[in-house]
This record gives structure tokens, C-alpha cells and sequence, in this order.
């Protein structure tokens, strides 16, 4: 664990994992999804538009996937001080806001032709619009300090809380749309998971995860040579007022 | 492949205007991010090089003032 | 506990500030349920149906104003540095502060809503369960809410960014309250409702100390 904590040796390793994320993340992306437009079957009740689940599934679920890391690398940044871990952390909130947006989106549109309408507050999107202003908040925080210091450890923070709370959130939220109990009983996913369906939606999740890597390693490889640069620049303005 | 023809798979069963947004937004925020994450560890590089320089007391015009 | 009590008769005490708060608050909340008969119209039924959100959601508004301020004079005049250092833990403190807020701002909130559910035509057996609910629910929004300024002290824009951060957190509250009322308006109990906005409240006492303790910190530093 404290191998990583060196920021060079993390360089080193993330530049190794780029090229191989980049490539499984295209093809995975491109396999998924061109499985899913050009040979899967449409679904009897929903004609087409199923097709629009291979983006809203895996983006959901990505979602979920990084909020779930954000906390993880939160709670390393904070116990043990691991300066690339609250990195990882800033660095995955826009992906994951990226891909929750992704999911209102899509899930809008997928929804206009089944219910009638461009929004639905069921259970799953509403948890979704919560989970996107959380990430919105996480990201403003991170902003609001000049002190880089102190802007990492509020946000690790409050990721911590954010948490702990969401899973409060998704029950709470579940909760809600039962006490008004929707009129279709359609379900999002689908009204069952068959093989033709579940390896392009795979193949695409897999595809964004490697993608989630490339980006993370892409991002937080910014900010640290972001940081570095802000060091050596102090270093090198104290030595020309020292000389 | 479940399409028989070009117009069939365009149309989309009737449901282009849902479908072809979605994946065209899915594909552009994930392009945009793709792009503004390379862009800005390319930006990181070139400040990164030019703090090493300013470090080194190589910078160009640093040299014209000693 | 007398050192807790302390802070908290202290925080109350801090004269035209809590005061003027709790008026801020009470205004706000009053003005805000005010709004929505001439936003949707004066329809006893529709206002009924609405009633439990329209107040729930101006409480939660209201309570949020305030938030703010809640460290930030401590802060500034160096009284939060003693409090860290005082032998009483960071985290009760934290908590001591907090409640001085509730009872300026969630508790009068409490007390004046039944008022305002006449105003909103809402049915008679369930405004004791509104006052319940409402009197079990901004605890809880205090205490997420000092997490978001406890985070947010000394932060640029603080003022906005405490809402933007606490609302997401406290929707379960507000789903609970509301719940809660609606139940008791259609006749059915609203005791699940209740033990759910209590158990929110057992967990956020639980666990917002440390929360807070560690932001506080953070602050000092």
C-alpha cells in the first residue's frame, strides 16, 4: 500500500495501465454497444427503444461504482494521509458525474416513449438526480478553497458522509415511490435478463470501467505533475528572492 | 445481425428520435471528458517542464536578467 | 454535561444574533408557506394535497439559513480555537452548538406549523403528527447542516455552498416527514414513518460528532 504513496513510482504505473485501459475501453464500448444495436433483439412491449438500456444500465452502474471508489480512496486519504488517494478521489468525481448524467439522459429518453413523458420520478432516476448533485457538491467543495490541503480533506469528508448516507437515500427514495405507487409496473431494466441481452450489457460495462481507469489515470496524472509544477515554482521563486 | 436494412436500422422501429440522441449524447460526454482529461494532463506536462526549467534557472528570459 | 450545557446557554445567550436568527428563520418559513396558496391557487383541495410538502420543504429552506453562521463568529474571533483545546470532546461541543441552533431554529419552526397547516387547509388529525414529525426531523437537519458548515467554514461562496451540500443528504428526513403526514391525513399510522425520521436522527446523533470534530479540526488548522 505505502509502495504507491510515492508519487513517482504511481506515475510510472498509471502510464504502464493507460495504453491497456484505453484499448479495452474502445473495444469493449464499441463491442457492447455495436452488439447491442445491430444483434440483439427488441424487447415485445418496448420495441426499440431497449436498445437505449446498453447506455443507461453500465452508466448506472458506473455511477454507483465510482461514488463507491471516491469513498474508498476518501477514507485512505484520510487514515493514512495517502496523497495520490485523495487525488484518485477529485479526479473520479467529474467521470462519475459524466456518467450519472449519461443515465438521466438516457434514462429520460428511454422513459418519453414507454410513460408519456420526459422525466419520471421513479425510484432508480430520482436516486440517480440525488447521487448527481452529490457529486455537483463534492466537486464545488473541492473548488472552494485556495488551500489545495484543505480542500482535500473537507471533500474526503464529506465524500465519507455522502457514503454513508446514500444507501439511507436509496432506501428512503425506494420507500417513497411505493407509498405512491406508480402506474405502470414497468421496471427500467427490463421485464427479464436474456442471454442476448446480458453479454452486450456486460461487454459495455466492462468497456466503461476500463474507461473509468483510462480517465483516472489521465486525471490524476494532471494533478499531480499540476501539483508538482505549483511546488517547484514555489521553490523557484524562493530562491531567486533568497539570492 | 437482427437489422435487414440501412433504413430499418436508422429508423429504429419508429424510435430514432429517442434512440440516436441517446447514444449521440452518451458518445459526446464521454468523447468531451476523453478530451478535456487529455488536454488538461497535456497542459500539466508543459507547466510541469517549464516549473523543472524556471527551477533550473533555465527559463529564457531569466538568463536575459542574470 | 455542565460544560456542554454550558455552550449551549452561551451560543443562546450570544444575544441580538440567536435572536435575530430565529426571527429570520420564522419569517422565511412563514412568508414561504404564504406562498404557495398564491402560486397554485386557492383550491381547499389542492392546497390540502399539498400541504405536508409545501410546509415540510419551507421548514427544511429555513432551517438552512442560519447554518451558515453557525461556526464562523467562533471562528473569527478565535473562540473555537479555546473550544478545541477545552477538555470537553470537539464532538460534544460540536453537538452543544448545534442544539443551541436547533432551539432557534428547528424548534420554533416546530411549534409555529401548526399555524401554517390551517393556512394549508391540511386535515385536522394530522397536525399533531406534522408537529411530531417536525419536531423529530430538524434535529436531524441541524446536524447534517453543521457538517455542511463545519466543511464549509472559511470557503468561498460558504453561504451557498452549505445548502448545495446538505439538501441531498437530508432528503430522506424530508421523505419521512412527509410520510408521515400524508399517512395520518389518509387515516393510516403514522408510526413507521416516525420510528424511520427516529432512527435518522439516532444515527446522525451517532455519528455526526465525529463528522464534525474532524471538520472542525480541519478548520483550525
Amino acid at each position: 500500500m505505502h509502495a504507491l504513496a510515492n508519487p513517482a513510482r504511481f506515475l510510472r504505473l498509471m502510464a504502464a495501465i493507460r495504453p491497456y485501459a484505453a484499448v479495452l475501453a474502445v473495444l469493449g464500448l464499441a463491442i457492447g454497444l455495436g452488439w447491442g444495436l445491430l444483434f440483439s433483439p427488441p424487447d415485445y412491449q418496448q420495441g426499440e427503444t431497449v436498445r437505449i438500456m446498453y447506455l443507461h444500465v453500465p452508466a448506472a452502474w458506473m455511477a454507483m461504482f465510482i461514488y463507491a471508489a471516491m469513498a474508498v480512496a476518501s477514507a485512505a486519504a484520510l487514515v493514512w494521509r495517502h496523497p495520490v488517494a485523495e487525488l484518485a478521489a477529485k479526479a473520479s468525481a467529474p467521470i462519475g458525474a459524466a456518467f450519472t448524467l449519461i443515465c438521466l439522459v438516457t434514462g429520460s429518453l428511454w422513459g418519453k416513449p414507454m410513460w408519456g413523458t420526459w422525466w419520471v420520478w421513479d425510484a432508480r432516476l430520482t436516486s440517480m438526480l440525488i447521487l448527481f448533485f452529490l457529486y455537483l457538491g463534492y466537486i464545488a467543495l473541492w473548488e472552494a478553497f485556495d488551500d489545495p490541503a484543505r480542500a482535500g480533506r473537507a471533500a474526503a469528508i464529506l465524500a465519507l458522509v455522502g457514503a454513508v448516507n446514500l444507501p439511507i437515500i436509496k432506501f428512503s427514495v425506494d420507500w417513497w415511490n411505493t407509498l405512491h405507487q406508480p402506474a405502470s409496473v414497468l421496471t427500467m431494466a427490463g421485464p427479464k435478463i436474456h442471454a442476448d441481452i446480458l453479454w452486450p450489457l456486460l461487454i459495455t460495462a466492462l468497456g466503461a470501467q476500463a474507461y473509468y481507469v483510462w480517465m483516472l489515470c489521465l486525471r490524476v496524472r494532471a494533478e499531480i505533475l499540476e501539483r508538482q509544477a505549483r511546488i517547484l515554482r514555489f521553490s523557484a521563486a524562493a530562491d531567486r528572492r533568497a539570492a | 445481425m437482427y437489422w435487414t436494412s440501412l433504413s430499418d436500422f436508422l429508423a429504429m422501429g419508429g424510435h430514432a428520435g429517442f434512440v440516436w440522441p441517446s447514444f449521440g449524447l452518451a458518445l459526446a460526454v464521454l468523447l468531451g471528458l476523453g478530451l478535456q482529461s487529455r488536454a488538461r494532463m497535456k497542459a500539466a506536462e508543459r507547466e510541469n517542464a517549464e516549473a523543472r526549467r524556471d527551477l533550473r534557472g533555465e527559463g529564457g528570459s531569466r538568463e536575459a536578467q542574470a | 454535561m455542565t460544560a456542554f450545557l454550558a455552550i449551549v446557554a452561551r451560543d443562546l445567550r450570544l444575544g441580538a444574533g440567536a435572536q435575530g436568527a430565529m426571527l429570520t428563520t420564522l419569517l422565511f418559513f412563514v412568508l414561504a408557506v404564504s406562498l404557495f396558496p398564491l402560486g397554485v391557487g386557492p383550491e381547499p383541495q389542492i392546497l390540502a394535497r399539498i400541504a405536508s410538502g409545501a410546509i415540510w420543504v419551507a421548514a427544511l429552506l429555513a432551517a438552512m439559513l442560519s447554518l451558515d453562521r453557525l461556526f464562523q463568529a467562533d471562528q473569527e474571533d478565535g473562540t473555537l480555537d479555546l473550544l478545541a483545546q477545552a477538555p470537553l470532546p470537539l464532538g460534544l461541543v460540536a453537538l452543544a452548538k448545534t442544539l443551541a441552533h436547533w432551539l432557534t431554529t428547528g424548534l420554533p419552526l416546530a411549534l409555529i406549523a401548526p399555524l401554517l397547516a390551517l393556512l394549508m387547509q391540511m386535515e385536522t388529525e394530522a397536525i399533531p403528527v406534522l408537529l411530531l414529525s417536525l419536531l423529530l426531523g430538524t434535529p436531524s437537519l441541524s446536524l447534517i447542516g453543521a457538517i455542511g458548515a463545519a466543511l464549509t467554514l472559511g470557503a468561498r461562496r460558504g453561504a451557498v455552498l452549505v445548502p448545495l451540500i446538505t439538501l441531498p443528504l437530508v432528503i430522506p428526513v424530508l421523505i419521512f416527514g412527509v410520510g408521515a403526514v400524508d399517512a395520518a391525513a389518509y387515516g393510516l399510522s403514522a408510526q413507521p414513518h416516525l420510528l424511520l425520521l427516529g432512527a435518522f436522527l439516532a444515527a446522525a446523533l451517532a455519528l455526526s460528532p465525529f463528522a464534525l470534530a474532524g471538520a472542525i479540526k480541519l478548520a483550525l488548522e
